[in-house]
Order: C-alpha cells, then sequence, then structure tokens
C-alpha cells in the first residue's frame, strides 16, 4: 500500500477531468507532477510552453517505416493543462510512458484511415454523436462536479470496460502485452521518482483511468530490463493540427463543443451551455439556409431538449438531445444540411499556432522518404532544376524484376494529383514512356506543407484529393475517364470501389445512350492499362453489364426521335453493337439481339435507326433470310412514305457497306425502289449511297461495283470509277442543304 | 373458421385492444410524477410504445423503429407544441398516433379524418338542427367536435392526413394551436383548453405538395419523420405481424407465406426503394409507385386471397409474382421499365430466387 501516492484517473481530452485535475493541483500543490505521455516526448514540453504556441497541436513520434505514435493535445486535454500548471507554479513535470520509440514497434502499419471512413447519411451522423454521447458526454455534463465523486465515477466505469476490453483480447495479444508493459514502465518510474527523493504526498500522478486500478495495485513487474524491448528510431515531432483534422483523422467527436464546455465549467455557468449551443446554431442556420427561427423557436427547442433529457435520463441535455430538438421544432428541415452546418460549431475549424520553424509534418517526411526510396532526390533536389527532366518507361524491369519506373510514375502521379490536376497525359498515352517536367513540381515543398493538415502520406493525401474530385463529378463520362484513369494511375485502388458504385447509380438513371455509349468507350480505353497496372478488371467488366442492361432496357425507347438524334445515335449504337460483340458473355441472354430485332421490325421508331438495326441483324444472322427479305421490301414498299423509305435506305447502308456485297438479292429491292424515285429524290439517294460508300475500302468498293455491274448491267469501269472518287465539295454542301430539310 | 375473439368489431382502437397493458403500466405507475391530465408517465408511455415489462406482464412492442423519435415525440406532447408525424405512406404514422394517445389520455377515438371536403366545422362544433330550430342556439344543440372535446377534457385529438384539407381549414388550425381555445360566437362563449391538450397529426410525404402546408402552421408543430424500417429484419417482421393480422380479420382461408417467401418480396421492395442490390453491386433507377411496408404487406395478403380463393390455400411463388406485378406496375410505363430492367439485373442472383424471377418476368412479356 501507498496511502500517501496522489493517482488522478482522467479521461483523456474531457474537460471535466480538466477543470476536477486543475483543482485537485490547486488544492495538493504537488512538487512533481508525473503523466501518462510516453518519456521520450518530453523533450516537446519546453516547446509548447514557448510564447504564442497554442493547441491544438499534436505530439507526434514516427519511423521511416511510416508508423507513427500521435498524442493530440487540445486546450482541455487534461495533459495539456497538468503541463501548463506546472510551469505557472515552477513546479516538475515528467512524462512518464513507455516511450514512443518501443510503443511504434507494437503498431501495425498506420491504419488507411481515408479507406474505411463510413458513408456519412445524417443517420450516421448522428449515430456517431450518440456514441460520443454514451460514452462520455453523458459522464461529463450528468455528474456532479465536485472532483471525488466524479473521479470515482469514472474509474468505476472503466473498471468495468476494461474488463470487457481485456476479455474480448486474446490472452496473447500484443495490445495487452503492450499495456502491461506500458503500465510496469510508468510503474517503474515513480518507483525511481520516489528513489530520488521526492516525498510521496508530493508526487502526483495522472494516468488514464483506464489504467487506474493496475497503478494502484502494486502488483505490476517492475524490475524487467526495460531497455531490452525492441524498440526503432523514431523522430520526435510537434506537429500542427486543428479541430476538424483531429475528427477526421482521429475520428474525435466533438472537439469544438468539449472547449465550450470547458468554457464554461471554468465561468461556473454550465447551465447556459444548452441556451448559448442552440442559439449559435440558430444563428450559422439562420446565416446559411433560408430558415426561419425566432427567439420563440428557439425556447420551444431548449423546452425540447429538456423534457427529452427527462425522458433519456439525463440531468441535463446533451449534444444529441440539443441536435435533436432544433431539427424537430425546424418545419421542413434539410438535416443533412443542418448536421453539416452544426459540424461548424460542434467540430469547429480552430488550427493551433506553432511557430514556422517547427514546421514538419509526416507528409513531407513521406515526400522524402519516397523520394530517397524511388531515387527521385536529384530530380527535386539538383541544383539546375530548371532544366531537370525525367523520362519514365513504364514497362521498364529492374535486375531484382521491380517496375521502378511504374513506382515513379504512380509516385508523381499522385503529386500531380495534389497539385490538383488530373491524370498526366504526354500525348499519346498507350506508348509506356512518360516525361516529367520539374517545372510543374516547382512549389511542391509550400503545397505539401499547406496539405499536412490533412493527411500523412502522399498516397492519403492523393486519395482524399480525388474522392473530393469523385464526389464533385457529376457527368458519367468524367467518371469512367478522368476519376477512373486517374485512380489507376495514382494506383489508388480502394478509389475504383467507391467511383464504380457513383458510376453504377448514374448508369442505372441514364437515358442517354450517348452517355453510356461513351462510358463504355472510356472503359475500354482503360482497360488498355491493366497490362502494365495490372488491376483487378472485375469492377469494369460489372459496369460494363451494367451498361448493357440498361442499354437494352431503353434503346427501343430511344430509337423514338428525330432524324438529327438518329444521325448522333447511330455511331453510339455501332460502337455499342461492337463492344458488346467483343464481350460475348455477356449477351449470354440474347437481351441485346432481341431488342435488335424488336427495333428493326417496329414501323414506328425512327427509320435510320430502325434500317440501321436490320443491317445489325444480317450482319449477325440473327433472322431467317425470308423474313429480313420480307422486311426490306416492306421498308421499300410502294405504301411506305418516300422520305421515310429514302432514310430507311441511308440507315441501312450508312454503316455497313459489307451487308451489300454477300447480300445480293438486296441490291434488286434497292434498284426497283430507286427506280420509282422522282428526280430530286433520287439525285438525294443517291449522294447517300455515295456516302454510304465513301467509307469503305477499295477491294469493298470493287466488289460493289462488280456486283452492280452483274445486276444492272452496267460498264464495270464507269461504276468504280464513280465509286472510287471522293466525294466532291459540291456534292457535299448539296447534301448539307439537304439535310435541312430532314 | 370460427374467430375466437368475441370481439366482432372489424376494428378495434389501441386503449381496447391493449387494455391489460395498460392497466399493468397504470399498477407499475403509481408513484411516479404524472403530467396534468396524463394516464401515465413519460416514461410509461415509452415503455407502452417500445415494449418491455410491467408489474409481470409483457408490453408489446408497437412501434419498431427508431426510440429516439419516439422519445421526440412524447416530449413534444410534454410541452406546448403539437406533434406531427410525416412520412411515406405506411410507415406508422396514424398507428403510432393512436398508441401514443392511447397510452397518454386512454383514449384515441378523438380523430379528425382529413379530407379535400373536411370543412372548419369539422374542427369545431356544429349544431344539431332539429334542436336548434326546436329550442334556439345553447348547449345541447351543439355538436361538440373531436378537437372540442379534447380541449375541454384536457386530452389529445388527432388530426389524420392534415395536408389534404384545404388552406383554409389550415388556418383554422392555426388559430385553434396558437389560441388554444375555441370561440362560440352564436352563444357568446368559448371553451378554452385544459392542460394537457394536444393534437397529433398525421401528414402523408407524397400529398406534401397538394396543399402545402403554410410555415404558419407548421411552426405550430413539432415534426417528426417517420422512415421506412431500417433493416430488413424488422421490416419481414412488420409485414408477417400485420399480415397475419389483416389475413386473421378478413377471414381469408390460406396460411401466411413462408417465411423465406416474405423476405423474397421484402428484399425486392427494399432494393428498389434504395435503387440498389442489397450487396450494392447493381444500381436501378427508383419507381415512382411508393414502396411502403403496406405495399409489402399488401403484396402479401393479395397473394394469400389468391391461392384461398384460387388454390390451395398454401402461397406459391405464382401468386406472389402476380400479386407483386399488380401492386408495382399500376399502368405506369416508367415503373414496368423500371421493373423488368430490376429483374432483368437480378437474374445473377442465386437459384432459390430463380422461380420467382422467372415468374414475374412472364407476366411482363
Ligand atoms: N415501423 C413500424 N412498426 C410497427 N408497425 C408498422 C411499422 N411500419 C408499418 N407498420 C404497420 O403498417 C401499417 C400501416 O401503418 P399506418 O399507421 O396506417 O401508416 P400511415 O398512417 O403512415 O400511412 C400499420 O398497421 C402498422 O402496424
Ligand atoms: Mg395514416
Amino acid at each position: 500500500m501507498r496511502p500517501e501516492l496522489q493517482v488522478c484517473g482522467i479521461l483523456h481530452n474531457s474537460p471535466c477531468s480538466a477543470f476536477n485535475l486543475v483543482k485537485a493541483l490547486n488544492e495538493i500543490q504537488p512538487d512533481i507532477v508525473l503523466i501518462e505521455i510516453p518519456s521520450d516526448f518530453q523533450s516537446l514540453i519546453p516547446l509548447v510552453l514557448v510564447q504564442d504556441v497554442r493547441p491544438p497541436f499534436i505530439f507526434q513520434a514516427y519511423d521511416l517505416q511510416g508508423r507513427s505514435i500521435n498524442f493530440p493535445l487540445t486546450i482541455y486535454t487534461p495533459e495539456y493543462q497538468a503541463i501548463i500548471w506546472a510551469a505557472q507554479h515552477k513546479k516538475t513535470i515528467r512524462c512518464i510512458d513507455l516511450p514512443a520509440c518501443h510503443q511504434i514497434v507494437y503498431e501495425k502499419f498506420k491504419p488507411n484511415l481515408l479507406q474505411n471512413t463510413k458513408e456519412e447519411s445524417p443517420d450516421c451522423l448522428m449515430e456517431h454523436i450518440e456514441e460520443f454521447d454514451r460514452k462520455y458526454e453523458n459522464l461529463i455534463l450528468n455528474l456532479e462536479h465536485q472532483p471525488e465523486i466524479f473521479l470515482a465515477s469514472i474509474q468505476e466505469i472503466y473498471q468495468e470496460f476494461r474488463q470487457e476490453h481485456e476479455s474480448n483480447l486474446n490472452r496473447n495479444d500484443r495490445e495487452l502485452e503492450l499495456i502491461r508493459l506500458r503500465e510496469s514502465y510508468m510503474m517503474k518510474q515513480i518507483e525511481d521518482t520516489i528513489e530520488e527523493g521526492y516525498a510521496l504526498d508530493q508526487i502526483f500522478v495522472i494516468v488514464g483511468a483506464y489504467h487506474l486500478k493496475a497503478i494502484k495495485s502494486n502488483e505490476l513487474e517492475t524490475n524487467q530490463d526495460f531497455l531490452k524491448i525492441a524498440k526503432t528510431e523514431v523522430t520526435i515531432n510537434l506537429a500542427y493540427t486543428s479541430y476538424d483534422n483531429l475528427a477526421n483523422l482521429y475520428d474525435w467527436k466533438a472537439p469544438k463543443y468539449r472547449e465550450m464546455i470547458w468554457k464554461h465549467l471554468n465561468q461556473n455557468s454550465l447551465d447556459r451551455l444548452p441556451l448559448e449551443y442552440l442559439s449559435e446554431l440558430a444563428d450559422i442556420i439562420r446565416r446559411n439556409l433560408n430558415l426561419y427561427l425566432s427567439s420563440a423557436h428557439l425556447i420551444s427547442a431548449l423546452e425540447l431538449a429538456n423534457a427529452l433529457a427527462a425522458i433519456r435520463n439525463h440531468k441535463f441535455p446533451i449534444l444529441n438531445d440539443l441536435h435533436e430538438s432544433l431539427i424537430t421544432i425546424c418545419s421542413d428541415p434539410d438535416i443533412e444540411e443542418i448536421i453539416s452546418l452544426a459540424k461548424e460549431l460542434f467540430i469547429g475549424y480552430d488550427k493551433g499556432y506553432l511557430p514556422q520553424e517547427y514546421h514538419n509534418s509526416l507528409l513531407l517526411q513521406d515526400f522524402n522518404y519516397q523520394i530517397e526510396l524511388l531515387q527521385l532526390n536529384s530530380f527535386f533536389y539538383s541544383k539546375a532544376k530548371h532544366t531537370e527532366q525525367i523520362e519514365l518507361d513504364l514497362r521498364k524491369v529492374d535486375n531484382k524484376g521491380g517496375k521502378i519506373d511504374l513506382k515513379k510514375s504512380i509516385f508523381l502521379h499522385r503529386l500531380w494529383l495534389i497539385l490538383c490536376k488530373f491524370y498526366y497525359s504526354n500525348g499519346n498515352i498507350t506508348n509506356w514512356n512518360e516525361t516529367w517536367n520539374y517545372t510543374i513540381f516547382k512549389n511542391i515543398n509550400i503545397t505539401l506543407s499547406q496539405h499536412s493538415i490533412y493527411s500523412n502520406t502522399i498516397k492519403d493525401e492523393a486519395s482524399r484529393i480525388l474522392k473530393n474530385y469523385v464526389i464533385e463529378t457529376a457527368e458519367l463520362q468524367e467518371l469512367c475517364h478522368d476519376i477512373l484513369a486517374t485512380s489507376i494511375f495514382c494506383d489508388l485502388s480502394h478509389i475504383y470501389e467507391e467511383v464504380s458504385e457513383l458510376i453504377k447509380t448514374k448508369i442505372a438513371t441514364s437515358y442517354s445512350l450517348i452517355a453510356l455509349a461513351d462510358a463504355i468507350k472510356n472503359l475500354d480505353f482503360i482497360l488498355n492499362f491493366k497490362i502494365i497496372y495490372e488491376f483487378n478488371t472485375q469492377f469494369i467488366y460489372d459496369i460494363f453489364y451494367q451498361i448493357y442492361i440498361r442499354v437494352c432496357s431503353i434503346i427501343s425507347r430511344e430509337s423514338h426521335c428525330s432524324n438529327a438524334k438518329a444521325r448522333d445515335l447511330l455511331p453510339k449504337i455501332q460502337y455499342l453493337d461492337f463492344s458488346f460483340q467483343q464481350y460475348p458473355n455477356i449477351d449470354q441472354y440474347n437481351l441485346w439481339h432481341k431488342e435488335l430485332i424488336n427495333i428493326c421490325q417496329n414501323n414506328t421508331v425512327n427509320p435510320l435507326i430502325s434500317g440501321f438495326t436490320l443491317s445489325k441483324i444480317i450482319e449477325h444472322d440473327l433472322l431467317q433470310e425470308t423474313i429480313i427479305n420480307n422486311e426490306i421490301q416492306f421498308r421499300l414498299s410502294e405504301n411506305q412514305h418516300i422520305e421515310k423509305a429514302t432514310l430507311w435506305v441511308e440507315g441501312f447502308i450508312s454503316y455497313n457497306v459489307k451487308v451489300l456485297i454477300t447480300k445480293h438479292e438486296i441490291w434488286f429491292v434497292l434498284v426497283r425502289f430507286i427506280e420509282q424515285l422522282s428526280p430530286e429524290l433520287f439525285a438525294e439517294n443517291l449522294i447517300y449511297l455515295r456516302r454510304a460508300f465513301a467509307n469503305c475500302d477499295r477491294d469493298t468498293k470493287n466488289k460493289i461495283a462488280e456486283i452492280v455491274c452483274q445486276i444492272l448491267n452496267l460498264d464495270i469501269n464507269q461504276v468504280s470509277d464513280m465509286l472510287l472518287s471522293n466525294l466532291s465539295e459540291e456534292d457535299l454542301n448539296y447534301m448539307a442543304n439537304l439535310k435541312k430539310f430532314i | 373458421m370460427k374467430l375466437e375473439n368475441k370481439n366482432t368489431k372489424m376494428r378495434q382502437f389501441a386503449e381496447d385492444l391493449f387494455v391489460q397493458e395498460l392497466d399493468a403500466l397504470r399498477e407499475e405507475d403509481k408513484k411516479e410524477v404524472k403530467p396534468q391530465n396524463w394516464n401515465l408517465s413519460p416514461k410509461a408511455v415509452k415503455k407502452f410504445i417500445m415494449g418491455g415489462q410491467a408489474s409481470g406482464v409483457e408490453i408489446s412492442q408497437k412501434y419498431m423503429g427508431d426510440e429516439r423519435l419516439v422519445e421526440i415525440a412524447i416530449a413534444t406532447l410534454l410541452t406546448d407544441s403539437a406533434l406531427l408525424l410525416v412520412g411515406e405512406p405506411g410507415t406508422a404514422k396514424s398507428w403510432l398516433s393512436e398508441n401514443l394517445c392511447a397510452a397518454i389520455c386512454g383514449d384515441a377515438k378523438k380523430v379528425i379524418q382529413g379530407t379535400a371536403g373536411t370543412i372548419e366545422e369539422h374542427l369545431k362544433y356544429s349544431w344539431n338542427y332539429a334542436l336548434l330550430i326546436a329550442n334556439g342556439p345553447n348547449m345541447d344543440s351543439l355538436i361538440k367536435s373531436p378537437i372540442y372535446n379534447a380541449m375541454e377534457t384536457g386530452t389529445i385529438a388527432r388530426f389524420e392526413e392534415l395536408s389534404r384539407c384545404v388552406t383554409e381549414i389550415q388556418d383554422a388550425m392555426i388559430s385553434i394551436l396558437s389560441e388554444k381555445n375555441i370561440a362560440i360566437p352564436e352563444l357568446n362563449t368559448q371553451v378554452y383548453a385544459q392542460k394537457g391538450f394536444s393534437i397529433i397529426a398525421t401528414a402523408n410525404t407524397r400529398d406534401m405538395g397538394i396543399h402545402d402546408m403554410s410555415s404558419a402552421l407548421k411552426r405550430r408543430f413539432n415534426t417528426v419523420y417517420l422512415p421506412l424500417p431500417k433493416s430488413i429484419d424488422d421490416e419481414v417482421e412488420i409485414v408477417t405481424k400485420r399480415a397475419k393480422n389483416i389475413a386473421h380479420t378478413y377471414q381469408i382461408q390460406a396460411d401466411i407465406p413462408a417465411q423465406e417467401l416474405i423476405k423474397r418480396v421484402v428484399t425486392i421492395f427494399r432494393e428498389l426503394r434504395q435503387g440498389h442490390d442489397i450487396d450494392k453491386k447493381v444500381k436501378f433507377n427508383s419507381m415512382e409507385q411508393p414502396l411502403s411496408t403496406a405495399e409489402a404487406i399488401s403484396v402479401i395478403t393479395g397473394s394469400m386471397a389468391m391461392s384461398a380463393c384460387f388454390g390451395s390455400g398454401q402461397v406459391n411463388e405464382k401468386n406472389l409474382a402476380i400479386s407483386l406485378h399488380t401492386t408495382l406496375i399500376k399502368n405506369n410505363e416508367e415503373d414496368s421499365i423500371v421493373w423488368v430492367e430490376y429483374l432483368r439485373q437480378m437474374n445473377k442472383r442465386n437459384d432459390d430466387w430463380k422461380s420467382l424471377h422467372a415468374q414475374c418476368l412472364d407476366l411482363c412479356s
């Protein structure tokens, strides 16, 4: 038993803990304060006390493998207040936790925080807040403010929590091992302090309530050789941060709101907090949304919050009660909007302040580490920067089998993205050479230090930025092209999933065959890169399939359209048809073929399109010859409107001249059709026919000439001359004029 | 089929349906402080709605969903505001309003059904014309509206489908809610609301645009939005319970479909509603047709009725397919595109689904 040793259990980052701690320190006036902060952070304490330095900031330790230990401090962090108290009272303060250089060995590689951010529906946000309430805020606000009661209650709650926590951990779990190690180490530090000659009642120990019992129990193994524990070299650093950063990176629920609690605790005015919070929130809402909120509203909201708190067994309305009541008294609230505005208030954007010379962020560190690794030092740091240029061959394999240039390219693409540019293209993107100029990265260091507040690694920052683009991008084509390509060039594979989600949503609601065809085209383009980037292409095929289904659902509807639109559609349908043939598995239900048949036999769809689809049907051999011939005869029969028939012919031959070579019978029908045309219509038709033929190769043209001559008994030379000559300017003008009438 | 329930009313109000539960809660609640004119304390009201135990009696869960919404609703009635429950059709707005009234004042019968034809007299009072002519205007010839009654007794009146009423009626509500009295100029008197008086109104999001509620009226209400069921299991449970209940009331001679089949129907509803499949692999367009739980219930009861009349009394997939088809596609071409597209895309789903899908697709061609 050490009856006189003062051990105070706190909640990290709890304003109420901080408040009670300061009270206790003032009462006890200890000579030395021991705090649960890794002891190699001791060197940072003087920096905290430099004039103008202001929290929030982070005590940080990192190693070259990207592992880090972060200890955020805010104005209401008990440890920060302890540091300030000790400085003001000229007392010693000592960090006693296991040094970060040991602890970091237990850190897994830093989990990619961006990867597992949840979907942020307003509902989900509410849940976040609620969890924060239950575990934390309720504790702070709804307990008496006398230190003894408060401390006793958190101790009790944490004891339960610890039991539950430990029972979830495996006996051999490294987490458990670390906890034991840290506690023994802290105990050892306490013992050393006593040995130094400090009186027991002059030592004040501050640990998380989680460790309270263990530290007090006196059962810890302190005579092990702590020097033997695995360790690694770390850099210790004071880093800049902000409240929203703490919320994003460390999942803090309501940093700014906690600051408000801290303020009110110190002014002994906690009962004013609900109304103050509500009116500030109402003010923000008034300014940003077109929503009228009078003071009468506020009073009802407060009343409702109090009633809610009573039903929920809170003595005092908590953040969630406040939000819910304000939302409830608003008629027609846009909850999502209100919560996102409220974030400004309960999360906040307040930044800490550190003098320039302390600026050294993990992001810059990562940058330097990467360029070292990729041997890009001279590119970024050579003397004659303006002339520096680097040539990459993405296929190049070094003697260890690594694609070093590809890695460089990925890294440079990420930097490029951080500079807020889309994928870097130098003309012909499908050749594997890239040229990068230093000039585009001129200010990269400045940019990175501005960005260091958001992320700790180049990769995280690149994916954060790309995600923002994803949110802002509305067009299907852009998503399929720019964003997907960028995510591949930057090797941010986790973004694919998110993007493909969004793409699928857009497809499901798209009525534009053009957009859908372009999307397929872009995906095709991206598939080109699979050889080099080796990404999993399944997600692209999934999108294909969805486009395919969507196209089949809307094509017959969309085929009822104007001629102008039909002319735009034909090349797209051609492309879609081409793609669907390329991926034969896609049409296992023959939906596409069925739709083609439907459209070609439908007399109400645009004739250009139905003519076109018939040619496709002949090409894919989908209908019996007699049915096809009947269809052609029907389309060109006398009871069809002549203009419609002409358009039909145009559609029929314009993308598919080959049909005319294989199906001689068609010519007879065509000729019969042409014979009955008036001279103007004939001229018009002729030009369309010629235009249709203009695109095919010499061989085809010769074959056609042959067939035509056979059928019409013409001179083969004359016909092939005509076919082989290009369209004259005059013809083209004539056609352009004609189009106006069609 | 012999009905064991002696009560032959087609529909019972909550206070009669759950009379034992209410007694038990009152017993347990004896020592609690109650707001004036409330039968139960706020916490007991919450227990009545959300379920639990009271004096050894099992309290059934009436509303399946977020407890917080119920808390907000009760808290609202504790303050001076009226309560407006808003949501898609079939999200238990009426059901919750009825049960709240039953718990708080033991009477959910003071109801006004809002329609385009609702007039001011329905809100305030009207006259028994025979008596009026015989005796002239006096209290005996006055016919009090449910709101009048509620004011007099300090209880809660219900107003169903408030948003269907014309603007004048909504304006009349504003004066009732802000003045908290009804004037009777004919008798040169007025009735004042006793403490405990309030109104629970419901409004359908699909009606919202028709007679848009003025902001002045909305301000008199605290609005609670009732969402569609969160999890698929919740929804399956609601659908199963209600379908059983309805089949019982209408004496449909068919068994409730297997849980697996109900789950499939609910899955279809949820997927169409959310615009993606449960694995979020496939996305579809959304339908114009409301896809509420109530619709899912009607698919099930419809299929039961069909199998009772034309089949064995065992619901099969064909019954379900027809019932789904008729519920989902009400001559709406857009919706039928969505439905076909949905079925085609989901064709890749595992074999258990094959036959239902095929039956549904058959009906579409
Ligand atoms: N979340 C739910 N909890 C309990 N029952 C529900 C729920 N959602 C729907 N129901 C059931 O659906 C039926 C339709 O509800 P109703 O109150 O008439 O809907 P509304 O008034 O919202 O149109 C009710 O009988 C109710 O039992
Ligand atoms: Mg209703």
